[in-house]
């Protein structure tokens, strides 16, 4: 104890009186709610930046993964997937939809996806279907043969009836959207997952003509650096702790004037690879680099036939 | 507002991506008209501007936050056909790379908040803006807000009505809906009470502080769509 009071008598003779006073957060006449209530803005942003930057690193690291998407064709593999939304949407049956939920997860672990990722980026949708989807088998909002009576009431409600009950339509229709959705969901991420984003980018380009073709290449490029010019504006706010206002007229202002900048740094950006695409020569038209030439080998073919049969059993 | 895979049947989704191709079409060739190759930058840092606008939250009431969509604002900087053109880009990157928004309903996406979205907020905005080189600033602001506002709205709108007709256009043989459950007197109430009291005034009040910053800053900008901003190039 004698030790410690002296170290702390030397620490005190080291340094100025002001630099150790105690610091609390800075004092900006803001309520701590209110400004809880301002962080959660910027919070909301910044995860969702950082969100973007995190998943297409993470697209990245699993697409270079060898696993059994990873080795088909972009194209292919695009042509492919879509063709399976298109059957899924056809299917009328719940087994029907289920097997490709299964297909989904077998093409997930062939590929050597992490599942505990996999699962994490399909849940928020399935969990927000789940809530949508959830009342549809109440017989007030798709009524039909009741299967369930929850409760029954003496006279006729406004809106439900006699009874609220289960009905066998409605549930069937909420099954229906939970599992189509879920197919969908599982179906989509693996092209995000075994594809390197520069590739899928190139891959998608091939169905588009023309100008389009090199407007969309381009433009992934630049939401990296747009991104990026967000997260320096959140920290460079949050630094200045005292720059939550918590007033949500401010910070309204403060995200309207910071969306108009991102703006305005584009189309300043933009004449400067103006003259820097002229100045390479590009003329009427511009040549971007595409994916090597098609090929159908044995990995298009399997996906194919696991595609195929999946739609036909 | 985005609809995910599985809630629109084929025939409602099919028609929306002929609909969206047509459009692409039309886009192509008005912008072909005004650009040049070379310009491709602009729409692409455009369409990469829209994407990390719909990423900003706006803070509305109580706390809660909802995140803009940016169509008018990028209507008014760009153009509407530029603007058309940069949401889809951005739509497509959302629901390939991220899930956000499916990719059989995309054509219905594209159509609610890249066309709608963006045309209806831009025709409300040149009906009350007027001439916009005699308008003052006040004016210019009222019109943005109210094009922001009445945008998005058309795009819910659409939105649910899209739904909404799922149980009567798409049903099984024992009348069980097969898509969206359901029935336009639900989608409409629940999709449009969000959208009319709360997000359409935070769309509308991040547009009128985006386009107040603009005029401030670089008021050469307003007034002028891609044409507008070339000629503006040229002077300089």
């Amino acid at each position: 104890m004698a030790e410690k009071n002296k170290n702390q008598k030397n620490l005190d003779s080291r340094f100025p009186v002001w630099l150790l006073e105690k610091q609390g957060q800075p004092q900006t006449g803001v309520p701590e709610r209110k400004k809880f209530r301002s962080g959660l803005m910027l919070d909301r942003t910044l995860k969702a930046a950082l969100s973007f930057v995190e998943d297409a690193f993470f697209n990245e690291k699993t697409a270079a993964r060898n696993g059994f998407l990873q080795r088909v064709e972009p194209r292919a593999k695009m042509v492919i997937i879509f063709s399976l939304l298109v059957s899924l949407s056809l299917q009328h049956s719940l087994p029907g939809m289920l097997r490709f939920v299964v297909l989904g997860f077998f093409l997930a672990v062939l590929s050597r996806i992490p599942l505990n990722i996999y699962l994490k980026r399909l849940l928020p949708g399935v969990l927000l279907t789940t809530a949508v989807a959830l009342p549809a088998s109440l017989g007030a909002l798709v009524p039909g043969e009741p299967i369930f009576t929850i409760i029954t009431f003496k006279k006729d409600l406004w809106l439900l009836g006699h009874s609220i009950y289960i009905s066998r339509q409605g549930l069937f229709s909420a099954l229906a959207l939970m599992a189509r959705v879920t197919g969908s969901i599982t179906i989509v991420l693996l092209a995000g997952f075994t594809t390197r984003p520069p590739e899928l980018i190139k891959a998608v380009n091939f169905f588009i003509p023309g100008f389009l073709r090199t407007v969309f290449s381009m433009s992934y490029r630049y939401m990296f650096f747009l991104v990026k010019r967000l997260e320096e504006f959140i920290l460079a706010r949050r630094a200045r702790g005292g720059a939550y206002t918590g007033q949500a007229g401010l910070d309204r202002k403060w995200v309207g004037s910071r969306a108009a900048s991102l703006l305005i740094i584009s189309l300043e950006l933009k004449k400067e690879l103006k003259f820097a695409m002229e100045a390479r020569g590009a003329g009427d038209e511009v040549r971007e680099a595409g994916l090597p030439a098609f090929r159908f080998g044995l990995y298009e073919a399997l996906f194919l036939a696991l595609a195929a049969g999946t739609v036909i059993i | 507002m985005h609809i995910p895979d599985g809630y629109l049947g084929p025939e409602t989704y099919g028609s929306f991506w002929a609909a969206t191709l047509a459009l692409w079409y039309l886009a192509g060739r008005k912008l072909k008209k005004t650009l040049k190759a070379t310009d491709a930058p602009l729409l692409a840092l455009g369409a990469a501007a829209s994407f990390v606008v719909m990423m900003f939250n706006v803070p509305i009431v109580g706390g809660t936050t909802g995140h803009a969509t940016g169509a008018t604002l990028l209507a008014v900087v760009l153009g509407p056909w530029a603007a058309f053109i940069c949401m889809s880009i951005a739509l497509a990157v959302q629901a390939l790379l991220f899930g956000d928004g499916g990719i059989t309903t995309y054509g219905a996406n594209c159509f609610n908040m890249a066309f709608a979205g963006v045309f209806a907020g831009w025709a409300a905005y040149r009906l009350l803006a007027g001439s916009c080189a005699s308008a003052s600033k006040k004016r210019l602001l009222f019109a943005a807000g109210s094009g922001a506002y009445f945008g998005i709205n058309v795009a819910a709108f659409l939105t649910a009505i899209e739904l909404g007709i799922q149980p009567i256009l798409e049903r099984g043989a024992d009348g069980k809906p097969l898509y969206n459950p359901f029935p336009l007197k639900i989608t409409i109430p629940a999709i449009m009470a969000g959208h009319l009291t709360l997000f359409g005034f935070a769309e509308a009040a991040f547009t009128v502080l985006s386009i107040a910053y603009i005029i401030k800053s670089h008021p050469e900008l307003i007034c002028g769509t891609i044409a507008g901003n070339r000629a503006g190039e040229k002077q300089q």
